[in-house]
């Protein structure tokens, strides 16, 4: 019944590329196996559309309208020069710069014991057989498009281990930076390992030096083991021409504390997945986000929780504010296996609607098939209250400042949870900036 | 703790199979040849002497739905069933259609007796001297309706509340007008079936400014073996009209599945409210999932006028399988949709069910309140749709569904879509899902209850926002059947 | 000061006040009183421009310029504050960011420059302390886990901080004990002075036995019905509003 649909330009410049760069991607044999049949995925079905589930408010086949080619080298001098995302922190900044890894632009002072920081290309090329083993994803993982393309062309990208016990003080950002003209196309993959009772904040910059339309493609895997505690925020910065897939996988052993932040601050079409699973019991988990959209912009997250080990808790807070013609999608799926006894999960979504185009959808979904749980979600969407606005305006605050400051409350519960002072402040400093052009 | 344990044994080691409606009657019928083609369509649409444009449209949906496939997206799992391998007419010899209660087999007449559904009038307006409300009944019995009660009181105020098969005769140009324009003869698989091949169900007009002077209702039964039953019932509430319809369907107990796709639709005009309250009460199957309905309907309420009000109220306790939205469009300004739901599985019952609010007018405001209770090795699904549309200025949602697990062999889903393109309209959702308090069970405990009495009562309390909504005589009918539902001895 | 003439005002089809006349003087304390559902909040909302109510005809002027088509923060600097009667809570906003925000759009109305931090947190802290406002209840959220007296509180010590020429108490008494309303009464009288006019709204006469008014008005069904000076507090208190309400109706 099904028709093979025509292929879109983007899906006949994928079946172009591929084959013709397969060979000359870093790797062994074992690798081009594993591209190989990533790509054969993606080039059986084509992009999914609205129909595919998972992609319903995010048609990705009639949204990406090109996949431009691999980036060449960057220009290091423009990346010397430009300015941090994060200024002020002490972060140990990791380059990756068009889909390479930079060392010569990282700065690799005085690793902590037991921190060790490597390129993924490398271990790729000798055919590391721990690297190799960490590429398997969960079939419904390893399906998904966005994580299916980055696998077939993942050009490099960090392997970072954190040895047991080890506690890294200094945060560890990677700075993803896109650089030239005409746009290209990365994809980078970071597999970060914690030890037991080690401690890591690991940052993540996603930025364009040009408004050109850049598509990165980033899949950051994190392995929080036993007792470890992990902190983990992403700012994702591109222009509004670029096209930004990112995808964290997180497995979350017994007793450990992970949280992982992601501000959707850039690009015209962006999608943050996250699959993350409790693998162990006893653990910790909080997952928030915010998302600031204008113009014509499309922001996406989509949250897959499997509360796979029992007296797990965690807590999902999103928040979205959107101007413009422009959209936001949440996604959020917590998962609750029969053993999973004693869950605790709290999901919260809520978006602020700023104008008479823009538009919210969400979808927070309960799997549930353990008895005795506490899990509870919740959604909400509208304009910012008239009420609250009014007894702002009644002391004397312009309409502008009353709404930038009701805005910034309604960010502020999620970002407030932002353990690193650093993040948090380049956080709030985006947020006014964004308020400001928008009052002007 | 231990207690808790317990308890969860005892409600699993409970036989669904203790079903009080499961019983055959013993009824001469009037069998289509199995399968589904053309002649089939034509055979039905001949017994039922209808209108040559009737027959043109039955057909239509019927070569639409060669073309569609099965709907795979609920979470429900079942075997394929087989279309050609089913009845898709049966009534009961005996009658040729509805005409007085005299002329009614008697065996369907203690049918119904049996199942608490008096048909006499009579024995009804005896019951009105005793201080009860009366109740105007059309029962359907397979593909045709055998009786409509109090037909000639409505008449009086104008509203007509006839079989679907005789308003297409008597009022052809309403059924014409109203006949799926809510629920359209492409909308999805099983409706489309329904368009072709639908047998008999209930129609109501009632007329401008009337307000229905009693509670209508609709008692569906399938009897015949290897039959599915595919009712069809519009009603129609004209401007400023109200009109509160209930209906009842239960089924014998029987090996193979029986299959149910019935449509509803509603339509409501400026002013008018429509409330529509079902207890659905399906043969389930038996403990091991033998057997039990297929329950598969489409039940759509079109608030086509402003001010317009459309409340569903359903409680489900049966069927094996149940796959059910009933949703309201809110079209006219100011218009209101409800939905309130029960929804308990047990044994091996798959529940996929929630609502539509589809916000299109200004104004308009829906509210949606979902129980879901899981007991046995149960599924069951909470699916919802809340859409706002870029025109539905100041439109207004709340949505609360809370689901209640009962063992660790059960399923709770909650499956939320919220659409908003207005920035002037508020939607809220809020959803739980959590086990029977400890501290409750033992509070009821302490003061003596047995267990089970207490699991009823404490289930019966969590239900309670949506038990008010049914009309006073259904609630404490559904109150036993929640007990029995969930334990087959309480009650 | 503040003369409102002739104003008839609806909600949605619902005409709430239908004609009411009121003047005050600067230096002057009104007293509104009235039954409920007679108008007095809506009386209140309208005066600080809250949008859900329709103005159908009449004035307001506040010291000779109508206001009816200033945005309710313009109304505020030009010197017009609500206490309100449910002041709301504003989760996410930090109660100094709130009362800075507020007091340099005063001051930037007036010509002045903002006042440096030091300078402001002196100035809260002067007013706070008076109205019993501890620290801890200025690092909380704007009203967020106030009390219903600590609401009160708040609101008053908002006033003395934005110095407003007329100020309008909306029920200001109601929910307070005793203990509270002396507090809130001493922060009101306190601020009376001969150019700053009061309009307490009230439906008791327990705030006036505290906050002495010059003037007494009857409120019934969106008019005034009756002026007087305190005794007719008094004698509502006595009598209650049964023959106003009767008045009204006839």
């Amino acid at each position: 019944m099904v028709a093979t649909p025509v292929r879109t330009p983007a899906e006949q410049a994928l079946a172009a590329r591929y084959p013709a760069e397969r060979t000359s991607l870093p790797g062994t044999a074992d690798v081009i196996a594993i591209r190989d049949a990533a790509f054969g995925g993606v080039d059986r079905t084509g992009l999914p559309h609205r129909r595919v589930e998972d992609w319903k408010y995010t048609d990705l086949r009639a949204r990406l309208k090109t996949f431009p080619p691999a980036a060449g080298a960057a220009d290091v001098a423009r990346i010397l020069i430009a300015a941090p995302a994060v200024e002020g922190d002490k972060a140990r900044r990791l380059v990756i710069a068009n889909g390479r890894y930079r060392p010569e632009l990282s700065d690799l002072k005085d690793l902590e014991p037991g921190l060790s920081v490597f390129s993924l290309a490398t271990a790729l090329e000798a055919g590391d057989a721990v690297v190799l083993a960490a590429l398997k994803l969960d079939d419904g993982i390893a399906a998904n498009t966005a994580v299916a393309l980055n696998t077939a062309f993942m050009t490099d990208g960090l392997v970072i281990t954190v040895a047991e016990g080890a506690e890294v003080a200094r945060p560890v950002e990677l700075v993803h930076i896109a650089e030239g003209e005409p746009a290209a196309s990365t994809a980078v993959r970071h597999l970060v390992t914690v030890g037991k009772g080690a401690r890591l904040t690991l940052i993540e910059t996603i930025e364009s030096l040009d408004t050109v339309a850049h598509q990165s493609n980033v899949l950051t895997m994190i392995e929080v083991g036993e007792g470890a505690k992990v902190d983990h925020i992403r700012l994702q910065l591109e222009p509004d021409e670029a096209v930004s897939l990112t995808t964290l996988v997180a497995r979350i052993d017994r007793e450990a504390n992970f949280d992982t932040f992601n501000a959707a601050l850039g690009a015209g079409l962006a999608r943050a997945q996250i699959f993350a699973e409790f693998a162990g019991r006893d653990a910790e988990a909080g997952f928030r986000g915010i998302t600031m959209l204008s113009g014509r912009r499309h922001a996406d997250t989509t949250l897959s929780l499997v509360h796979g080990a029992e007296n797990c808790q965690s807590r999902e807070l999103y928040k979205a504010v959107i101007d413009g013609e422009a959209r936001s999608v949440f996604a959020g799926r917590i998962a609750v296996p029969a053993h999973a006894q004693k869950t605790d999960a709290r999901m919260m979504t809520a978006s602020l609607l700023l104008s008479e185009e823009a538009e919210a959808d969400a979808k927070p979904e309960l799997e549930i098939f353990a008895d005795d749980v506490q899990c509870g979600h919740g959604a909400t969407c509208g304009a910012i209250d008239d009420d609250l606005l009014f007894y702002l305006l009644s002391r004397g605050i312009s309409k502008v400042e009353a709404e930038s400051m009701l805005i910034l409350a309604f960010l502020g519960e999620a970002i407030d949870e932002i353990q690193n002072q650093a993040v948090h402040d380049a956080l709030i400093h985006r947020v006014e900036g964004w308020l400001k052009a928008r009052a002007a | 703790m231990a207690a808790v344990k317990e308890t969860v044994d005892q409600v699993l080691s409970i036989d669904v199979d203790k079903y009080k409606y499961g019983f055959v009657s013993d009824i001469e019928s009037d069998l289509a040849p199995k399968g589904l083609n053309e002649d089939i369509v034509r055979f039905i649409s001949a017994k039922k002497d209808e209108p040559e444009w009737l027959t043109e449209w039955r057909l239509e949906a019927l070569r639409r739905w060669q073309t569609m496939e099965e709907p795979t997206w609920a979470r429900v799992d079942y075997p394929p069933i087989d279309f050609q391998d089913l009845h898709y007419y049966a009534a009961p010899k005996k009658t040729t259609g509805p005409k007085s209660l005299d002329e009614v087999d008697p065996a369907l007449l203690d049918t119904y007796k049996k199942l608490g559904i008096p048909l006499k009038e009579q024995e009804i307006l005896a019951g009105v001297e005793k201080g009860e409300r009366p109740v105007a009944v059309d029962a359907v019995f397979d593909s045709v309706s055998v009786v409509t009660t109090f037909k000639a009181e409505l008449a009086k105020h104008g509203v007509i509340f006839c079989p679907i098969s005789e308003a297409v005769r008597t009022h052809p140009e309403l059924v014409r007008k109203y006949l799926g324009s809510v629920v359209p003869i492409t909308d999805n698989f099983y409706a489309t079936l329904n368009s072709a091949v639908f047998s008999d169900g209930s129609f109501v007009y009632v007329p401008k400014g009337v307000r229905c002077p009693m509670e209508l209702s609709t008692y569906f039964r399938i009897n015949e073996k290897k039959t599915g039953q595919f009712e069809r019932t519009l009603i129609i509430a004209d401007e400023g009209a109200y009109v509160s319809y209930l209906e009842g369907c239960t089924a014998p107990s029987r090996d193979e599945n029986q299959l149910h796709a019935a449509v509803v639709e509603l339509i409501a005009l400026d002013d008018a409210e429509i409330k529509y309250s079902t207890v659905q009460n399906w043969y389930p199957g038996d403990s091991e999932g033998k057997g039990g309905v297929f329950n598969f309907v489409t039940k759509r309420g079109d608030c086509r006028g402003k001010n317009a009000k459309i409340s569903w109220t359903q409680v489900e306790t049966g069927s094996a399988i149940t796959w059910k939205y009933p949703s309201c469009i809110l079209r006219g300004d100011n218009s209101r949709g409800e939905f309130y739901s029960i929804a308990i599985s047990n044994g091996r019952q798959q529940v996929d069910s929630g609502t539509k609010m589809i916000h299109l007018g200004k104004n308009t405001s829906s509210k949606i309140i979902s129980k879901g209770i899981s007991a046995g090795r149960s599924s069951n699904t909470y699916r919802g749709l809340v859409s706002v549309g870029r025109k539905a200025s100041g439109a207004r949602n709340f949505t609360n569904c809370d689901s209640l697990l009962i063992g660790n062999k059960c399923g709770a889903h909650t499956v939320p879509y919220i659409e908003s393109k207005n920035a002037s309209a508020i939607v809220e959702h809020e959803a739980t899902t959590s086990k029977i308090s400890d501290d409750q069970l033992f509070y009821c405990l302490q003061r003596g209850l047995p267990q089970e009495e207490a699991i009823a009562l404490i289930v019966n309390g969590f239900v309670k926002d949506v038990l008010q909504q049914l009309p006073m005589e259904f609630m404490v009918e559904t109150q036993k059947l929640i007990g029995i539902s969930l334990e087959g001895s309480v009650g | 000061m503040l003369e409102i003439k002739n104003l008839h005002a609806r909600i949605g089809d619902r005409e709430i006040l239908k004609g009411l006349t009121l003047t005050v003087n600067p230096g002057e304390v009104h007293a509104i009183m009235g039954p409920n559902g007679a108008g007095k909040s809506t009386l209140s909302y309208i005066l600080a421009g809250k949008e859900d109510y329709e103005v159908t005809e009449g004035e307001v002027l506040l010291n000779g310029e109508s206001i009816l088509d200033l945005e309710p923060n313009e109304r505020s600097v030009a010197g017009l504050f609500l206490a309100f009667q449910y002041p709301i809570e504003i989760p996410g906003v930090a109660t100094m960011t709130f009362l800075k925000a507020a007091l340099n759009a005063h001051r930037k109305a007036k010509g002045q420059d903002e006042l440096t931090t030091p300078e402001f947190m002196k100035l809260v802290k002067g007013v706070s302390e008076k109205l019993n406002i501890t620290s801890e209840m200025l690092r909380r959220p704007v009203n967020v886990g106030f009390s219903g007296g600590e609401k009160k509180r708040a609101e008053i010590m908002q006033m003395a901080l934005l110095q407003p020429s007329i100020c309008i108490l909306d029920e200001t008494d109601s929910g307070l004990d005793i203990d509270a309303l002396k507090v809130v009464a001493e922060g009101v009288n306190a601020l009376r002075s001969p150019d700053r006019a009061f309009v307490v709204i009230t439906h008791y006469q327990r705030l006036l036995d505290h906050i002495v008014p010059d003037i007494v008005h009857v409120l019934s069904d969106g008019r005034i019905v009756r002026t007087g000076g305190p005794e007719l507090a008094l004698d509502l208190e006595k009598n209650g509003y049964a023959a106003y309400v009767a008045d009204a109706a006839a």
